[in-house]
């Protein structure tokens, strides 16, 4: 059994509703509301291991992202690196440990810190760590290059440079300290399809240099499905369904997979008729439903559904959250 | 609609950016036409030319266009208003931007509502109308509701109302889902395909994405770089594309079933504006170069059954 890189146990972060003052709408104050932001997420990482999150914008899966690099300190839940808990580190001991645990954000446009040049934007995660300026320097060189930019680059400010050139600028920033584990937060959402062909190659192929672990999020199914081996999906606040890549896309067992996978467009006009339609919207994190949190939008609902929410069990080779599997997979 | 040769340049301190180079195109009567391009390829410049929306730097250098067979000048003001919103009507990308919002839903609509009475029971009447065709649930409650209490698909269902209210003959979709989440999207799409085969309705469909492309258009037009480079029927497009830019294009998107190792790319980057290349504008970044390509421009004409292609292996 490959090694457990990141241990993820009934992590939570709620939010408190914005606004101060909360009214209902017939103007009689109500009690301070809460977003459930990441509701009970657990899941491992092995090593060598890369693993997709997917759901629709909401659900929770970037304060996930933040939450697990603990960006945001969780309201409850344990997350273990190798072993070693690190929910309970000290602000110094979380500092030592940030250069193993980096992340890719979604918009290379305000990710980039517009008035430092390349070179600082890139040497910045390494010189906190490194004092020598000079190995500093040399890394920097080193990995400007695999992350297929010039050292012309270097002297460069972010606006002087694409989309794509500016997402290889945060991977190599991201990449720069060596780390075990990156989190790429919709990293070619700003892109078109062409550079992000060449974005995703290219993060491929750093790992089979490097050999770190991937944990990647997005909205769009095709980008997390080519970059991951194990895929879960959320919806509001909850992992519903994980499994291997291709059986959870080819087979989905949890009847939001099934939509979800039903919804994606593909580029493929003889398949236009199987596209799948859902009823209503996702639920506000504020209000969440009771019983399963799609039930109010599922078509298999029952009354179970209404009032007991289901847990993720193992089905055949993955976990489901849904009380009703056994009977949609026989009908 | 006919557009003839459509040249736009824009005007900026660098110098003059060839946005549109001889965009020749044609929307049938009850059809939906995909127009797909990578953004910055003048998609959308060549949406806003026809409902004379053009920004002031913009320069029409040449070209007609022709709406139910008179040629129009998009650059009489005058006379554009009378056919903007009435005749052609647009739903944007994000339709919160596109929504007044200190008016209620309510007011929004009855204003684009166009109908022989003008008493307000009567257009509230076909208001409700509309919104329980599109979907909406609680529609009396959303008429007194504004802009930012609604969700991204409701904000969207309106603007289509809005759209189709005023009975236009053309309707142009800039992006419209795109800033939707997949399952809204779905939802939107289906919905959009229904409400123009009810309403006879023609459609550019504008988007940078050729799933969503695939899945509502009748016939498709690929543009790069301001010209049209291959257009065709949705089926033929999809499954044996012509032009080479087609063809990467379609390669590079990741395939959900069924892993490669490696994305096909497209080398290099869009060519600058302010300096095309000489020759075929994808020469550069072409798998299938020659010599000819280099030096002369390939036109877009016919090959096979009425398939357009410009590209000399053609």
């Amino acid at each position: 059994m490959a090694k457990v890189l990141l241990r993820v146990e009934n992590l939570k972060k709620y939010f408190p509703a914005k606004g101060g003052l909360f009214y209902t709408e017939k103007g009689i104050l109500a009690k301070a509301s809460v977003i459930h932001a990441v509701d009970d997420v657990s899941f491992n990482l092995f090593e060598n291991e890369n693993l997709g999150i997917v759901g629709e914008s909401g659900c929770g899966k970037s304060t996930l992202a933040a939450t697990i690099l603990l960006l945001y300190k969780p309201t409850f839940g344990k997350i273990y690196f190798y072993d070693k808990e690190i929910t309970q580190l000290s602000s110094e001991e979380l500092r030592r440990l940030r250069p193993k645990l980096q992340m890719v954000f979604q918009d290379p446009y305000s990710s980039l810190n517009p008035r430092m040049r390349v070179k600082d934007i890139v040497a910045e995660p390494l010189s906190l760590i490194e004092k020598n300026k000079y190995n500093v320097t040399q890394k920097v060189r080193e990995i400007i290059v695999k992350v297929g930019l010039r050292e012309e680059h270097l002297e460069r400010y972010p606006h002087e440079l694409s989309a794509g050139q500016r997402q290889r600028v945060a991977i190599a920033r991201s990449i720069i300290t060596n780390p075990k584990l990156v989190i790429l937060d919709e990293p070619t959402s700003a892109l078109d399809v062409s550079t992000q062909a060449q974005i995703l190659n290219l993060l491929k192929d750093l790992q089979k240099e490097y050999g770190m672990n991937y944990i990647s999020i997005s909205h769009n199914i095709s980008v997390v499905s080519y970059m991951s081996d194990r895929i879960a999906v959320m919806y509001l606040g909850k992992i519903v369904e994980i499994g291997k890549t291709e059986d959870l896309i080819i087979r989905p067992k949890h009847p939001y997979t099934k939509i979800l996978m039903g919804s994606i467009p593909l580029p493929d006009p003889k398949r236009r008729d199987y596209m799948m339609e859902v009823i209503g919207e996702t639920p506000s994190p504020v209000n969440i439903p009771t019983g399963c949190r799609f039930h109010p939008r599922c078509p298999y609902a029952k009354e179970i559904c209404k009032v007991s929410e289901p847990n993720l069990r193992e089905i055949e080779d993955r976990l489901v959250a849904c009380h009703l599997v056994e009977e949609i997979e026989k009908s | 609609m006919e557009v003839e040769d459509l040249s736009i340049n824009f005007e900026t301190l660098y110098g003059t950016l060839k946005v549109l180079n001889g965009v020749n195109f044609i929307i049938n009567e009850g059809e939906i036409v995909g127009l797909v391009g990578e953004s910055g390829c003048g998609k959308s410049t060549f949406a806003l030319s026809i409902m004379g929306l053009l920004p002031p730097q913009a320069k029409l250098m040449g070209g007609k266009i022709y709406f139910q067979n008179s040629e129009i000048n998009v650059l009489d003001e005058k006379f554009m208003e009378k056919i903007r919103g009435r005749k052609i009507s647009m739903v944007f990308q994000e339709p919160l931007t596109s929504l007044n919002p200190i008016l209620t839903i309510g007011e929004q609509l009855m204003e684009a509502i166009k109908i022989g009475s003008d008493k307000k029971d009567v257009k509230k009447e076909e208001a409700l109308k509309w919104l329980k065709r599109v979907g909406i649930p609680d529609p009396e409650r959303t008429l007194k509701r504004y802009p930012h209490e609604l969700s991204g698909g409701m904000r969207q269902r309106i603007m289509i109302i809005m759209a189709l209210a005023t009975k236009p003959s053309l309707l142009i979709a800039d992006e419209p889902t795109t800033a939707l989440d997949v399952t809204t999207q779905a939802q939107i799409l289906k919905l959009m395909k229904n409400l123009v085969k009810e309403n006879k309705v023609s459609v550019l469909f504008i988007s940078h994405d050729l799933g969503v492309i695939a899945q509502i258009a009748d016939r498709v037009a690929v543009m790069y770089a301001g010209k049209i480079v291959e257009e065709s029927k949705i089926f033929e497009i999809f499954e044996n594309p012509l032009h080479p830019y087609t063809k990467d294009l379609l390669s590079s998107i990741p395939k959900l079933e069924g892993k490669s190792e490696k994305l096909p790319t497209i080398k290099g980057s869009v060519p600058n504006l302010l300096n095309l290349p000489e020759g075929c504008i994808y020469h550069t970044r072409c798998k299938y170069v020659m010599d000819n390509c280099k030096v002369k421009e390939p036109e877009l004409k016919e090959y096979l059954t009425k398939r357009k292609v410009a590209c000399f292996l053609y």
